[in-house]
């Protein structure tokens, strides 16, 4: 997936995205970083079709991905979005059972096959204790999981992730991020998410995008785009970076530039 | 099991409302009478319950399911737990604007239903793109609701105070009283009425995704814009073939939708024929009461029904305060 020159505003007035080159990397892990505004979470709408862009354009498989069909579109690419909303007394199989819309005809039954795919995104989850499970009864971080379980169920090459550890508990972060990595390895998947945590990103990615003022700054791997100089640049932070055997790299703020 | 009980009584109280509608009256017939009657037809008491009393009923009943199933499904489009054809103004459009032509050109009488379509979706566009912008907030679509509601109601009741040979037909429109409805009445609105019913069960599914939200939706490969236009029409024109036949009844759209979840929970598949069934009971229970109570004069379906509607929006607008803040 790649795009070329793409542009985008809001208001016509400011560019919340400008003039943004990229090529994402198949079958790899792929975060967007950058500070509030800077139009990381706009980057990935473009990327989900939810914006489309005013100049430049986004291909999927050699084709702009305006040109899609939607649920063409729905079997290629599937999102995971930062805040959800479902009636609180949907079981859990049945939400996933969402995820194989672009798949069926509304109104026939589910076909063994939409049957499969349910069973085998709810047990990548590790959710087959709770498929009969109302979504109210469940904690933020089973609740995410159950959405990642519904993307998965449209069986897709391509998942994007918008912020998907913002609301919870560190425990529940890096369970998250683990099944991420293990959907990546075992699966193959192209994963394109938002991350706020620095240190996660670093950790649970193969590339990295740095955004700022809607322009992408630095791309690469985590070792070539996180150095002094560009915190320091993109997040006005003074921050020490070391590496060693067990942590791999990381980072520590260690107070604001001036 | 719950659901199937909430089913099974629904359906027993609402063959007893019937049956209790057909007995009460001026003129008493016991059931075994009536129906030998009415299939020898040598009874001249069943032949009048049959050309009065039995299509009043049945459009009390067809007008109970349009206007719960019509709030039902602007619920799921607008996600928004208190959205009513009657509250956002839809029903007073409706009315408005067939009460006008019908002033202008009396000989239309039978496009009455088209008149209040149009009426209808004039009111839902104003609605729906003047509480767009701030992203369909119930609050927000509410008040603009009430606004829109208000004018046109304003504009209708004017109708009334003009004096002329259209004052009877207009103020079948624009107040509801079940009286006087004929056979023709029951054709119009079986077609209509017919018609939006069976659409409303093919968008089962379609209401059932839109409770995700847009983004997710749109995800899932959904034309969101286009479904929700489908739909919304579907819910004009039952609640205007409605208005357009059983007059102003707000309320239904409002109370039945909430009942039935609280009773059948979220699913479409079970909120739709749910609402249909619990509606019909509703205004045919509220009509029956209000012929009877002090008979011989009544009181109209739509006023006992906004007796009860009132105080039940003020009870969801203090419980949605409560759950989300506002």
């Amino acid at each position: 997936m790649e795009l070329k020159q793409v542009a985008f505003s809001y208001n016509k007035q400011v560019n919340s995205l400008s003039d943004v080159t990229v090529s994402i990397a198949s079958n790899r892990i792929t975060t967007i970083i950058g500070p509030n505004g800077s139009g990381k979470s706009t980057l990935l709408g473009v990327l989900a079709r939810h914006l489309l862009p005013q100049s430049g354009s986004a291909i999927l498989d050699g084709k702009v991905i305006a040109d899609y069909k939607p649920r063409e579109f729905a079997r290629k690419l599937a999102v995971v979005h930062q805040m959800n909303e479902a009636p609180s007394d949907l079981t859990v199989e049945k939400l996933v059972a969402f995820g194989r819309m672009p798949h069926r005809t509304m109104w026939m039954p589910s076909g063994k096959e939409d049957d499969e795919a349910v069973d085998w995104a709810i047990s990548m989850t590790n959710l087959q204790d709770k498929r009969k499970k109302r979504i109210s009864e469940m904690s933020g971080g089973e609740r995410q999981r159950v959405w990642i379980a519904m993307a998965l169920a449209q069986r897709t090459p391509i998942l994007l992730l918008d912020e998907p550890t913002t609301f919870l508990d560190m425990y529940y972060q890096y369970e998250l991020l683990e099944l991420v990595r293990k959907l990546n390895a075992s699966l193959g998947l192209t994963i394109v998410m938002v991350l706020h945590d620095l240190n996660q990103a670093i950790r649970y990615s193969d590339y990295m995008l740095v955004m700022k003022d809607g322009e992408l700054l630095h791309q690469g791997t985590p070792e070539q785009v996180v150095n002094e100089q560009s915190m320091k640049q993109i997040y006005g932070m003074n921050v020490v970076i070391r590496s060693d055997e067990r942590t791999g790299l990381y980072m520590v703020p260690v107070g604001i530039s001036e | 099991m719950r659901k199937i009980i909430s089913f099974t009584i629904t359906i027993l109280l609402l063959l007893a409302v019937i049956i209790w509608s057909v007995s009460a009256g001026s003129i008493k017939l016991g059931l075994f009478d009536l129906i030998h009657g009415l299939i020898t037809g040598d009874n001249e008491e069943a032949a009048v319950i049959r050309d009065l009393r039995f299509p009043r009923i049945i459009v009390a009943l067809l007008t109970g399911a349009t206007l719960a199933v019509s709030g039902a499904l602007l619920q799921a489009v607008l996600r928004n737990p208190l959205a009513d054809a009657g509250v956002i103004g839809i029903s007073s459009g409706a009315g408005f604007v067939s009460v006008l032509m019908v002033t202008i050109f009396p000989t239309v009488f039978f496009w009455m239903p088209m008149f209040s379509f149009l009426g209808g979706v004039l009111a839902f566009f104003l609605v729906y793109s003047l509480s767009w912008k701030s992203g369909l907030t119930p609050t927000r679509l509410l008040l603009v609701g009430v606004a829109i509601n208000a004018t046109f109601s304003g504009l209708g009741q004017s109708f009334n105070y003009r004096g002329s040979y259209a004052v009877t037909s207009v103020n079948q429109a624009i107040s509801s009283i079940f009286t006087m409805k004929t056979w023709t009445d029951v054709h119009v609105l079986g077609l209509y009425g017919s018609i939006g019913l069976l659409l409303s069960l093919l968008v089962i599914p379609w209401c059932n995704v839109l409770a995700l939200q847009d983004k997710t939706a749109g995800s899932l490969g959904m034309r969101v814009a286009r479904t929700r236009i489908v739909i919304s029409i579907i819910a004009v024109l039952l609640a205007s073939v409605a208005t357009a036949v059983g007059g102003l009844i707000s309320f239904v759209g409002l109370l039945i939708p909430h009942i039935t979840r609280l009773l059948v929970g979220s699913d479409h598949k079970l909120v739709i024929p749910f609402s249909m069934l619990a509606g019909a009971l509703l205004v045919l229970a509220a009509d029956t009461l209000g012929r009877t109570v002090v008979a011989p004069t009544e009181v109209p379906a739509s006023i006992i029904l906004t007796v009860i509607g009132g105080p039940f929006l003020v009870f969801m607008l203090r419980k949605w305060g409560r759950e989300y803040g506002a």
